[in-house]
């Protein structure tokens, strides 16, 4: 479980201080899949950095399964971003001049997963991103598409219990979208949780509940069937 | 992470930044090669002139070094490192000795102290009418003429020979006796030194006396001239010309390996800032995986102490061929010059060590600052 008690976090830009998220207090539950919407803006990846580790909070707390992470040391944190969570970005972020198979392998390489067992975890993985074809491709001769399966198998690949997706589809067309969409479907359905930010209203009602954020602060909070525009 | 990992990592960095890295071992290369080369120079050049000194003495055992001073100081070298010192006697002070009012200038005389080797040399196979010298006469104003120089001036036992000092004081020897040599060793008259430099100090002079010095290392030589001359003592060689200017051309170029050596820290510091501004946002990537700054960062560190230690071989194996050259050029200008091939493999590893915690020091204050920014920002930032 995942539970945020007046979380913020504010950013100065210039002399303005802008208040990314302000305030926020939520419970998302183990197994849950979760959108979060809202404006460009609005603070939906400051949120998803901050549950994701890669961003301090400036007060309040996160805790997860038990641990306040905000109280984690770098090394603690290090360990918490491997174990527990797993990030899919808009920009993938993956390394262009790897192949296929070493951009899922380095998430491997970092757990220390002894290299006789690599080969078959990141086959294993790039099977059900229906990638195994071109593991020896290197990522920059990919489609979007293509890229952010690579980097949906890479932040599966050490089994991680939360996948937070930031926008996954924001630059892909809608068959990819759909082909995305259906694996974080999948992983729902094995039992991740699961949080995605989406402009997509379609997308975000595949979730079991919808948030919706404004300034920072969160403006709905609700089962995705009940949720209308 | 594992070491085996890290290594992994830094050899999948090496093969996808080839240019970045081949920079870098290049400014590096160019960089210590400079510095190894000059170093080298400097210290074969060096060596090969101080071994250049040592040839032309009979002895072939040191540098032999000429100084002057009063013989009552000679605590004052007694620190010194010589190997050898000779004492050369005493200037004669410009006397003139006269018998029976007719000059003895032509005439060679011996000071000799009684216990001295010299004398004990010359007293072998000599016969004496008369008095010997010894220790309990040593300071009588007696004097000896050889038998040969008695016939020809005409002096017998008891005569009076007189010397007259430059500032006009004159002192009078009475021959005490007159011997024969059977062997090389052979002067007109001796004195004994404990009465000459009674003489000499009666007559107002200080002793002034010759040394030799020998030293074994010539290095030490300049060094050592500096300590007798704020001694006032002035000490020379026959090199001295040679020697002022090999010490010119060693501090230009100690002060260039000074400053390149300043310039290597600053190429090492400024590679290591340009790998990481180039790596961060990959640095970032890996943090965002689950790895510690400090993982991310033995990567590089790998990868640079791996450049840094192929860098010094290859500087080295590259300075070595260039000071062929300064060989053949030193060869060319002193022809009969030993050229003698510094060992720098001192420099080399000193280098090394410097380097590699300069190294060291710039990845933990990059460290530092990596744990300090935001992933997400320099994600973003790309
Ligand atoms: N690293 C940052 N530095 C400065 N301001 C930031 C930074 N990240 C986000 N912000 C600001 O915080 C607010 C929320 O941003 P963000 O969380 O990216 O919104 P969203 O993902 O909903 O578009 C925006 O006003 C943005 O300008
Ligand atoms: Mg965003």
């Amino acid at each position: 479980m995942i539970v945020l008690d007046n979380v913020c976090r504010t950013f100065r830009i210039g002399e303005e201080l802008v208040k990314a998220v302000d305030h926020i207090s939520l419970k998302i539950n183990d197994n849950e899949f979760v959108a979060v919407v809202g404006r460009s803006g609005s603070g939906k990846s400051t949120l998803m950095n901050l549950i994701g580790a890669l961003d301090h909070v400036d007060s309040g707390s996160i805790i997860v399964n038990g641990t306040d992470i905000t109280k984690l040391n770098n090394r603690d944190l290090a360990e918490y971003r491997l174990k527990s969570t797993g990030f899919i970005f808009q920009a993938f972020h993956l390394e262009p001049l790897y192949t296929v198979y070493d951009n899922v392998r380095i998430a491997l390489m970092i757990a220390d997963i002894p290299p006789r067992l690599q080969k078959e975890k990141v086959i294993n993985v790039l099977k059900k991103v229906g990638l195994e074809s071109k593991n020896g491709v290197k990522v920059s001769k990919l489609s979007g598409g293509e890229r952010q399966r690579v980097a949906i198998a890479r932040a599966i690949v050490n089994d991680a219990p939360i996948i937070l997706a930031d926008e996954p589809c924001g630059n892909l067309d809608s068959l990819n979208s759909g082909l995305i969409m259906d694996l974080l479907k999948t992983l729902h359905k094995y039992g991740k949780t699961i949080i995605l930010v989406t402009h997509n209203i379609n997308d975000a009602k595949c979730a079991d509940r919808i948030i919706e954020l404004k300034d920072g602060r969160v403006i709905r909070d609700e089962a995705s069937d009940l949720f209308s525009i | 992470m594992k070491l085996q990992t890290c290594f992994q990592f830094s050899l999948k960095e090496l093969r996808s930044n080839r240019l970045l890295f081949a920079l870098c071992s290049l400014l590096l290369v160019s960089i210590i090669s400079t510095g190894l080369f000059i170093a080298y120079s400097d210290e074969s050049i060096m060596k090969s002139f101080y071994n250049y000194t040592l040839k032309f003495n009979e002895s072939g055992t040191g540098l032999y070094i000429y100084f002057d001073m009063p013989y009552e100081m000679l605590s004052l070298i007694d620190d010194q490192p010589f190997d050898q010192l000779y004492f050369n006697g005493d200037s004669d002070y410009g006397s003139h000795y006269s018998f029976k009012e007719n000059s003895l200038e032509d005439y060679e005389f011996w000071i000799v102290d009684v216990n001295s080797e010299a004398y004990l040399r010359m007293k072998e196979g000599q016969k004496t009418e008369g008095v010997e010298l010894t220790e309990d006469n040593s300071l009588n104003n007696y004097i000896w003429v050889s038998k040969q120089t008695s016939e020809s001036i005409g002096c017998e036992i008891g005569d009076v020979i007189s010397k007259c000092m430059p500032n006009g004081r004159t002192f009078e020897y009475e021959v005490a006796g007159i011997y024969s040599d059977e062997n090389e060793h052979y002067s007109d008259f001796y004195i004994s030194s404990a009465r000459f430099f009674y003489d000499i100090n009666e007559a107002g002079y200080t002793r002034v006396a010759h040394f030799t010095a020998v030293l074994a290392n010539p290095e030490k030589y300049n060094h050592i001239k500096n300590v007798l001359k704020a001694r006032h003592v002035s000490a020379w060689t026959d090199y001295d010309e040679e020697f002022d200017m090999l010490a010119l051309i060693d501090v230009m170029l100690k002060s260039l390996f000074v400053i390149v050596m300043i310039s290597a820290m600053f190429v090492v510091y400024n590679i290591e800032k340009i790998i990481f501004r180039n790596r961060l946002s990959f640095i970032m990537r890996l943090k965002m995986l689950g790895a510690t700054t400090g993982n991310a960062v033995s990567i590089y560190l790998i990868i640079m102490e791996c450049i840094l230690c192929l860098s010094f071989v290859f500087s080295f194996i590259l300075s070595f061929l260039f000071s062929l050259y300064v060989k053949r050029i030193v060869e060319f200008v002193i022809p009969e010059i030993e050229f003698v091939t510094a060992n720098i493999g001192k420099y080399v590893l000193a280098g090394c060590v410097i380097c590699t915690a300069i190294l060291f020091l710039v990845m933990h204050i990059f460290k530092t600052k990596v744990d300090r920014q935001s992933i997400s920002q320099v994600l973003q930032d790309g």
